[in-house]
């Protein structure tokens, strides 16, 4: 498998390109140098650029708004797929994996939490 | 685990934690065991329970996840936290 890991330079992220090395993949490690992942831009050009089949997302976003459904990095991942569109292929579509947070809930049940429970976070959450 | 929830290519939303539950407080405890006669306490702030990182009144009270939807899916569940944690410390005080 080729995957982008973004956000390798933190600990999640130099761990999962770790592991996947391990597993013989074709590890495109991105780092905040490398990719910010709030730039549209640069998420994009990453994505073209590696054509990955798989992109996990282990760098916090920053924080979003209750507005922000969606981050650079999904937003790139659903449009482009991972690959440029050529004439008459298909767009390849990159797999992306974010890695959220549990802080979007409030912690006001009394039992862990499904994840179909409603989210409430008490801050902006990445 | 990330790497073969790409390589399955699921999707939605899933909770994906080591197993058993613990608080801030016992994780602490379980690092100074591990870390055993080596280790050294300094005085600590008043962070009255929170982890350091978090801004006041924004950590929620209780925050365990189900992995609901890996156990649901078949997924092998990820191991006790206390052995990745415990290779951890053995990795820092090697």
């Amino acid at each position: 498998m080729r995957v982008l890991v973004t956000g390798a330079g933190g600990q999640l992220g130099h761990d999962t390109v770790a592991a996947c090395e391990r597993a013989g993949d074709t590890v495109i490690a991105a780092d905040r140098a490398v990719v910010d992942v709030t730039d549209r831009d640069a998420v994009l050009g990453a994505i073209t650029s590696a054509q990955p089949d798989a992109v996990i997302s282990t760098a916090p976003p920053g924080p979003r708004s209750a507005r922000a459904r969606t981050t650079p990095t999904e937003r790139c991942c659903e449009r482009h797929g991972g690959a440029p569109r050529r004439r008459g292929v298909p767009p390849r579509g990159a797999h992306l994996v974010h890695v959220g947070t549990d802080y979007v809930f409030d912690g006001s049940l009394d039992r862990p939490y499904h994840e179909w429970d409603d989210t409430n976070p008490r801050a902006c959450t990445a | 685990m990330l790497r073969q929830v790409a390589l399955d290519r699921r999707s939605g939303v899933m909770h994906l934690t080591n197993q058993s539950a613990v608080s801030w407080y016992e994780f602490v405890r379980e690092i100074v065991r591990l870390v055993g006669p080596r280790s050294r306490r300094h005085g600590a702030p008043d962070l009255d329970g929170r982890p350091p990182a978090a801004p006041a009144g924004t950590t929620p009270r209780q925050h365990v996840l189900d992995n609901a939807v890996a156990r649901m899916t078949g997924m092998a569940p990820m191991r006790d936290f206390r052995d990745p944690l415990a290779e951890l410390v053995r990795v820092l005080t090697a």
